[in-house]
């Protein structure tokens, strides 16, 4: 009896290990297609959710499961996709970038005027703009956050190039710029720049940066839970159609699909790609999908023994296998990328020479270069599982061509820390950047370079590959200050064969924005870059 | 007795400042510079110097130590690195979550474990021991996390009975809880089946036993109250270990508990929020250790008469 009972017991356990795996239609045996996005992408890359009709009744509150933190409400602050999203919400900047053409459109500013030689703005504000506590946004908030940006490390670049802001009156104001800048006001749109009260700000640093003249206030932060969001009534062109927006931190993907599910949330951002056929299964919900433009790349330490041959550096683009780091680390959900600035930014060069997978042309490369096979060892950096997974293709290839490569692998925090210090003690890495700040910005933060005081060149933050190239950064002057807009874009073109020649980093791939949503949800615009635009999300009752 | 807790709290002081060098000392040696993490890539070297200058991360390791022990006797636990938020009032928005899960999840273990490792202990070797042991052993062997998701899968998705995640109400902490109280059950249960088995054969219950008294009594009011040391003090171990916080079941469960803030603080190089957060939690791990200490103290009078000495 005993013996039965502990056989029985045995089995039912078994059982239960088999049942609890699910169908087997829900682990894909070959890398899953992107689905059919059911919002409408638009040519700029935005996926745009149906538009809020005024015949229907909407819900008084949409719930948006996010998968980080809101971990700061300064907008010049941090940088992070998620804490951006909130200052859509509560704040607004000078301009905005229309989702459907990707260009500059009015925002706080109705209209500006740029000087012929492209350094002097006058722009008007808008009249009756006022904060969500009701009192007036004047030109003297926006001069104070311009100000305020100069000092923060998050901010502080976009407004390298303002020399002055002068206050003309109350809806009236001139920035000058030290140079002309044709990305100037693609910068301003940035969360970074959102405009804070003054006066707010003045009498209580800590908490005033939160109040914005945005369509919704912020009406709770509990860090690790939750943020709410109540409409502002006295928005100037009219409420949002939700009084209430909550965002909850579901840090675990099957989670937050389980909460869309059971319908305590009403958007999942980022579900697990292994989750998503459950998604389309579910007659209640829908799934958006849109390349996204976080881009994976490998930077290599260009004054590193080895990786300062240009030589050594093309034989490792050559060995980078990106069709089978697509498939094997992102389940197939991902776009092999060939350029260096994303897809949808201006002046991308279409016909970029590619260096394909091809270890015969990585041989050829690696006998030009003063080194043998076998003599050389780098370590690549890498953080998280699927970059690992792509690490281990690079390191079997670049085994087949006589180079060593060693993976080394740390926390996200580790690595970040590695890649920003000023010893740039690495060889190779794989990392992701996100820049939509205009195609100026991502060339000049990635790759370019700054004069300091004794003339030598210092990297500019985001240059991993640490790339010094007085040629690189004139092509870059020359471009940001060219007023024909096809002239302008031939020259972003040539700056991209031209990094193809030095070969600074390797671009890899970029993966897809996955949402899960309940079906009907309009208003929305799901963005590229991961930073979502909720102002006029609704969901019909 | 009121001495051995004076004397017993007062032992908190080194063992705090203790605590606060060892947590210094490894965020020292972790890689990762929290300046570099919190300035963003486009920081310039002056920003950089500012930020260190304003953050406190200048000067050597124990100059550090030092300005924080100072600060923290004012009760200052200082501002984090990231929020911007005073470290005190973090921890105070998770603590109430944090207790409210362990409470719980040791209400779940000890329902579980006492009654089962009292009827494998009176049964022993018999098919009610094989099934509580083998019970007991598949609690402690289940990962919490995987035990979660099922939970959820069964309770959230296809019943509706509990939410899937969040601490809003009593019906959120009951899936948490039962996932955490499941896992500590194994180890109580075991405990309580041994410590009965030790205690059923002594000879004082033999006497019982011979003079007439019913069997219940003997192993309800004789047996289990001499049985309770062993288990006491797991409990207490269990429930310290519980207050640190339970990460998985947190992040499954989207639990805002101090585990997740203080594994969040970790991966931000958060040194404030993760120092504050520790000594906290030290704190709450000496005073419940001092709670267990008092409780022997009532459950054997014996061990009374020793603190009196």
């Amino acid at each position: 009896m005993k013996k039965l009972a502990i056989v029985l017991f045995v089995l039912v356990v078994c059982a239960s290990f088999i049942f609890a795996g699910g169908s087997s239609e829900q682990t894909p045996s070959k890398p899953a297609a992107p689905a059919e996005t059911t919002g409408t992408a638009t040519a700029s890359g935005n996926v745009k959710s149906d538009a809020v009709s005024a015949g229907v009744k909407y819900k008084d509150t949409v719930v948006i499961g996010i998968a980080n933190d809101v971990n700061n409400l300064d907008p010049q602050g941090s940088n992070t996709d998620a804490n951006m999203m909130v200052f859509y919400l509560t704040h607004e900047r000078l301009v905005n970038i229309d989702p459907d053409t990707n260009k500059v459109i009015p925002a706080l500013a109705e209209s500006w005027k740029v000087s012929e030689d492209g350094c002097v703005y006058d722009f008007t504000l808008c009249s009756g703009v006022t904060f969500t506590n009701g009192k007036p946004l004047t030109a003297n908030d926006v001069k104070y956050t311009y100000d305020k940006a100069k000092t923060s490390s998050f901010a502080s670049q976009k407004v390298a190039d303002v020399v002055s802001v002068e206050v003309i009156d109350d809806t009236h104001l001139r920035v000058t710029l030290a140079k002309a800048n044709q990305d100037w006001l693609t910068l301003m749109a940035h969360g970074g720049m959102s405009i804070m009260s003054k006066e707010a700000c003045e009498a209580d640093p800590k908490n005033g940066p939160r109040l914005g003249s945005g369509k919704f206030s912020l009406e709770e932060w509990v860090p690790g839970s939750h943020c709410s969001f109540v409409r502002y009534d006295g928005y100037r062109t009219g409420a949002a159609p939700t009084r209430k927006i909550i965002m909850k931190l579901y840090k675990e993907a099957s989670t937050r699909l389980i909460a869309l599910q059971t319908g305590e949330i009403d958007v999942c951002i980022d579900p697990s790609t292994t989750d998503l056929s459950r998604i389309k299964a579910d007659s209640k919900l829908e799934l958006l999908q849109t390349p996204n433009v976080v881009m994976l790349y490998m930077p290599m330490q260009m004054e590193k023994k080895g990786l300062d041959n240009v030589h050594v550096r093309k034989a490792l683009a050559y060995c980078m296998d990106k069709e089978s780091i697509v498939y094997a680390a992102y389940d197939g959900l991902a776009s092999v990328h060939n350029n260096y600035i994303n897809r949808g930014q201006f002046g991308l060069n279409k016909n970029i020479h590619v260096y394909e997978f091809n270890l015969e042309k990585a041989k050829q490369e690696l006998a030009l270069s003063p080194y043998k096979p076998g003599q050389l060892t780098f370590h690549i950096m890498v953080d998280k599982e699927f970059k690992k997974t792509a690490g281990l293709i690079f390191q079997d290839a670049c085994k087949k061509i006589g180079i060593n490569i060693i993976l080394e692998e740390m926390e996200t925090a580790a690595l970040k820390g590695k890649l920003n210090d000023a010893a740039l003690d690495y060889e190779l890495a794989l990392y992701q950047f996100t820049d939509d700040l205009g195609t100026d910005y991502t060339l000049r933060n990635q790759h370019g370079s700054t004069v300091q005081a004794d003339g030598k060149l210092k990297k500019n933050g985001s240059n991993r590959c640490n790339m010094k190239d007085p040629k690189y950064n004139a092509m870059l002057d020359a471009a940001l200050v060219e007023t024909n807009t096809a002239k302008r874009e031939q020259m972003y073109n040539e700056i991209e064969n031209y990094l193809d020649e030095v070969c600074p980093i390797v671009p890899i791939c970029t993966s897809y924005i996955n949402i899960g949503v309940k079906k009907g949800l309009a208003g929305a615009i799901w963005k590229p870059d991961a930073k979502h635009d909720f102002r006029n999300i609704a969901l019909p009752e | 007795m009121h001495r051995y807790i004076l004397k017993r709290l007062l032992m908190l002081i080194p063992v705090l400042l203790g605590v606060a060098f060892i947590i210094f000392a490894i965020m020292d040696v972790a890689e990762g510079d929290p300046v570099y993490q919190i300035a963003g890539p486009d920081a310039t070297e002056e920003q950089l110097e500012a930020l260190r200058e304003e953050m406190g991360l200048n000067g050597s390791l124990v100059e550090r130590y030092f300005r924080y022990i100072f600060k923290l006797i004012r009760g200052d636990l200082g501002t984090s690195y990231v929020s911007k938020m005073d470290v005190m009032q973090l921890y105070l928005q998770r603590l109430p979550n944090t207790l409210k899960l362990a409470s719980l999840a040791m209400v779940v273990a000890v329902l579980v474990s006492v009654p089962l490792g009292i009827v494998a202990a009176v049964n022993q070797n018999s098919l009610k021991d094989t099934i509580s042991m083998i019970l007991a052993l598949l609690g402690l062997s289940m990962p919490n996390f995987w035990l979660g998701l099922l939970l959820m899968l069964l309770f959230s998705l296809k019943l509706g009975w509990f939410p899937s995640g969040g601490a809003e109400g009593f019906r959120s902490v009951v899936l948490p809880a039962v996932t955490v109280g499941v896992g500590l059950a194994a180890l109580l249960t075991r405990t309580t089946r041994s410590s009965m088995l030790d205690v059923l054969r002594q000879d004082y219950l033999r006497t019982a036993r011979a003079k007439g008294v019913p069997e219940k009594r003997v192993v309800f009011y004789h047996a289990l109250r001499n049985a309770l040391i062993p288990i006491i003090t797991i409990f207490g171990v269990q429930f310290s270990n519980v207050l640190g916080g339970s990460v998985l079941a947190e992040t499954v469960f989207a639990w805002p508990g101090v585990g997740r803030l203080v594994v969040d603080a970790i991966d931000q190089r958060d040194i404030p929020t993760v120092t504050g957060a520790l000594i906290m939690t030290t704190m709450l791990v000496t005073l419940v250790n001092l709670l267990v200490d008092i409780v022997y103290a009532y459950v054997d009078p014996r061990i009374k008469a020793q603190y009196t000495k």
